[in-house]
């Protein structure tokens, strides 16, 4: 494998009392795709949203350990918020585009950044590159102005995940990103991730298995707050070690 | 959690021990049809290959539906593919006891060329690793499915052994040849048969341990 991208050393995270992730050590490499399966509650969401310090937001969550972008502790104080986000994005289950115009939801994040001071025209190519990225392109650029909104759900979601690129991140956390959309626009959904993980690392949360066995390079399995088991997608869904991976991943319990 | 898939999977185990428990007592009938010089005894090994026939389509069915309606992973995937190939390995030792009845059926046109020991000895090794091969399947026992594995090598010697002995009485009478020549075909069969027991055992070890045995490769 690869030089690890991010990289968990003995996490745990607390909410008030309750420890939702205990003693985490997972290894995610660059430029691919990892998912992190497991029932409700088990603490996958909250893993993902360790990644880009979400988790900051929810008052009495405490975090101990440590979690490494490149080898820099994201925890570790000082750390700038905003460029770590900027470096780690987020899609969300509900497509969750602003009710602003397509053309300004792209740019959203640039003007966060405060990046923008562009022209017109090479704002107009940013907007193209990547709406082009997330296959858009053709059916929008008459559209830009119209609201993201009023979008379909796939397309919305399409739009939140070409806005993150604007800001060229390193790893995009995808939590769940397929649940809200028919089993088509899922399909086009994942033909996206593959395309993505040439240049992105994708690091996804999901309840459907067949989802991560299909999209996923490699695969950590939770449960109550612990990572089970990870390793290469195909061993976990062929030979899994862990008698609780294999109950879960064949539908017995979890 | 019992599910409903596990009822499948056990009904389906269920058939798949009924169709060895045929396809086995086939080889014993077919050396019958040799040893005891009784050719009635072949038209029911005949009998009994349709049936096998039979099984072997309907137990590929039910793999392809539970695969396709199920998406099986993990230990139920390795079992539903491991069925698949195990299907495949009965059905091709009935055709042996096939070939066996049909052999035999020639042989004892003619006058006994020699007494036979070994070839009675070898059908029934071959028989028991069937069986054990079977039994290890049923009751989850990859230990026993590595016992089967090494007593294939016992066959093979038989098989060497009856060539060689064989092959003297060719040189000396060469009226002997043709009668050599299927009781080889004979022993060729059984030696087939161990080999399908062998592979029957080696998916057992991946059925139950996730480990592929076959030709020393470690994986």
């Amino acid at each position: 494998m690869a030089a690890p991208i991010l990289l968990t050393e003995s996490l745990n995270l607390f909410y008030g009392n309750f420890q939702a992730l205990k003693n985490v050590n997972l290894s995610v490499a660059g430029r691919r795709i990892t998912s992190i399966i497991g029932p409700s509650g088990c603490g996958k969401s909250t893993l993902l949203r360790v990644f880009n310090r979400m988790n900051d937001l929810v008052e009495g969550a405490r975090v101990t350990g440590r979690v490494l972008l490149d080898g820099e502790d994201i925890y570790a104080p000082g750390t700038d918020l905003l460029s770590l986000r900027k470096k780690v994005g987020m899609v969300f289950q509900r497509p969750n585009p602003f009710p602003i115009s397509v053309f300004e939801n792209i740019l959203f994040g640039l003007r966060v950044h405060q990046l923008a001071g562009k022209s017109k025209d090479r704002l107009r190519e940013i907007v193209k590159e990547s709406l082009e990225s997330v296959l858009l392109w053709e059916d929008l650029k008459d559209r830009l102005n119209g609201l993201a909104t009023n979008l379909s759900l796939e397309q919305q979601q399409r739009i939140c995940i070409a806005r993150l690129f604007v800001v060229r991140p390193e790893v995009l956390l995808m939590d769940e990103p397929c649940s809200a959309l028919d089993p088509l626009a899922t399909a086009r959904i994942e033909e996206l991730m593959q395309e993505l993980k040439k240049n992105y690392t994708i690091v996804i949360v999901t309840h459907n298995m067949q989802q991560a066995a299909r999209v996923s390079d490699d695969t950590g399995y939770m449960y109550l707050g612990e990572l089970v088991e990870f390793g290469a997608t195909q061993k976990i869904f062929t030979t899994p070690r862990d008698k609780r991976t294999e109950d879960y991943i064949t539908g017995r319990a979890g | 959690m019992e599910r409903h898939f596990d009822e499948e999977l056990k009904n389906l185990k269920q058939r798949l021990l009924h169709m060895a428990d045929t396809a086995q007592q086939m080889i014993g009938l077919s050396v019958r049809v040799l040893t005891e010089r009784k050719e009635a005894l072949a038209a029911e090994v005949f009998k009994l290959e349709d049936s096998v026939n039979r099984m072997e389509v309907e137990i590929e069915d039910a793999v392809l539906r539970l695969l396709a309606l199920r998406q099986p992973a993990a230990g139920d995937l390795r079992l539903l593919t491991a069925v698949l190939k195990i299907n495949n390995d009965l059905e091709r030792v009935a055709d042996q006891a096939c070939n066996i009845a049909e052999t035999a059926t020639d042989i004892i046109k003619e006058p006994p060329l020699k007494p036979l020991i070994d070839i009675p000895q070898m059908a029934e090794v071959a028989q028991k690793m069937i069986r054990d091969s079977i039994h290890a399947f049923v009751n989850h026992d990859p230990s026993l499915a590595g016992e089967v594995c090494r007593e294939d090598d016992k066959v093979d010697q038989l098989n060497e052994k009856i060539f060689r002995v064989l092959l003297t009485y060719m040189m000396e009478d060469p009226k002997s040849i043709t009668r050599a020549v299927d009781l080889i075909l004979v022993s060729r069969n059984l030696e087939r048969v161990a080999d399908h027991a062998t592979n029957i055992s080696e998916d057992v070890v991946f059925i139950e341990q996730g480990k592929n045995i076959k030709h020393h490769i470690q994986n």
